[in-house]
């Protein structure tokens, strides 16, 4: 009686922390809104900065694998690559145009963003990061551009908790698939 | 006792090492357009002389036309803030740019020390604003193409000194840059190196150097 007790616990045990684990180690980019007492400019939705992609390859195959996957996307890999040590690490820097959608009053602005990617290849696993996340803004009389930073974060719901239709839907899900499909494209 | 002291040595080369080995990116505008250092605080980083990382508040103090003196830096708002003049200073991160300190006699590469803002920072490699340089400024009454962009700029590449202009921008770029094969071939392509396209160009050189 005692071992099917102790059992039962062991399994969920090893059940919570698996759970742990995934919450920990995420396996997709998500915006998850977050919970401010006192929202200025609506409530924020954060993106998580890391995701893990777990395989049975070595470091350095990891790494030709992230160096194979820039290499296919760009005819000179070097104008992305920022950073690089084999078999650590590969630090991308990318623009990808009209990521950030917009629409006002049934009129869509798309705007760049910029971003640092850092895929750090180690055995069984890659680590990608996003960090240095930036939109493009023209202002002012002569549309003067400027990098502006957007902290992995878009503002996708009112001060009042309801979601902004300009922006929900929309921005978060064209960002999350673009960052996922470089995670898919590495699996 | 001499074991801990070499565990100590150990450890601080280490350190040491992992500081040499960090490298800053260029996280804003990357076009040829002039760049000022605003004086409203931002978050940003100075990096002291030995490495050491200041992340906080910064901002730009005092100024010598629209050029920066001195930086400063506090980690909140309401607290005191600290100046940091370019003597003190390896670089400092300021609103997407680089802002490097390097000696102001730049062709003796000694003496006091100035604030430079760089379009480029590479390892081998950086391009920096000249506070000399001419730029593109629209006159009443005419129209203007490449308003506000600087007609040269300053590079700096294995401590010496090269002067890149607009005018003849590839064959100074080719002379200083010729070293590396693979960048060489790339310049052949005349729609990529161009004087517009100067901060890919420059970081094209830094990822190719010895190839």
């Amino acid at each position: 009686m005692k071992t099917i007790q102790v059992s039962k616990i062991l399994i969920l045990f090893i059940c919570f922390q698996i759970h742990a684990q995934e919450s920990e180690n995420p396996t997709v980019f998500k915006y998850e809104k977050t919970d401010e007492k006192k929202p200025l400019a609506g409530y924020k939705s954060v993106l998580n900065s890391s995701v893990f992609i777990n395989n049975e390859s070595s470091a350095a195959s990891n790494y030709s694998l992230v160096y194979n996957y820039i290499k296919s996307k760009y005819d000179y890999p070097e104008d992305v690559i920022i950073s690089s040590s084999e078999p650590e690490s590969i630090v991308i820097q990318e623009t990808i145009t009209d990521l950030l959608t917009i629409v006002s009053f049934g009129v869509t602005h798309n705007n760049d963003i910029m971003y640092n990617m850092s895929f750090e290849t180690s055995d069984n696993v890659i680590k990608c990061s996003v960090s240095n996340m930036r939109s493009l803004i023209k202002s002012g009389y002569e549309m003067e551009e400027k990098w502006t930073d957007m902290g992995n974060a878009l503002f996708l719901h009112k001060r009042n908790g309801k979601p902004k239709k300009s922006m929900i839907g929309i921005t978060d899900i064209k960002i999350e698939n673009h960052l996922n499909k470089i995670v898919t494209a590495l699996k | 006792m001499k074991q801990y002291v070499f565990l100590l040595m150990f450890l601080i080369s280490v350190n040491l090492s992992a500081q040499e080995a960090k490298s800053y990116y260029n996280v804003g505008n990357t076009s040829t357009q002039v760049k000022y250092v605003g004086a409203g605080y931002l978050p940003g980083t100075i990096v002291l002389k030995d490495g050491t990382e200041l992340k906080g508040q910064v901002r730009g103090s005092s100024y010598s036309g629209n050029n920066v003196r001195s930086f400063k830096f506090r980690t909140k708002k309401g607290e005191k803030a600290q100046v940091f003049k370019a003597d003190a200073c390896k670089l400092v991160l300021y609103d997407g740019l680089i802002i490097i300190s390097l000696p102001k006699k730049l062709k003796k590469m000694e003496g006091k020390r100035s604030f430079y803002v760089a379009l480029y920072y590479g390892k081998y490699l950086t391009v920096f604003q000249d506070p000399d340089a001419n730029v593109v400024e629209r006159s009443p009454g005419s129209i203007s193409f490449n308003d506000g962009q600087m007609l040269s700029y300053l590079m700096l590449k294995d401590k010496e000194l090269h002067k890149i202009s607009k005018l003849r921008f590839r064959k100074r770029m080719l002379e200083a840059c010729n070293d590396s094969k693979k960048f060489v071939e790339r310049a052949k392509d005349k729609k990529w190196f161009t004087y517009d396209n100067v901060y890919k160009v420059a970081h094209f050189y830094n990822q190719t150097r010895g190839q």
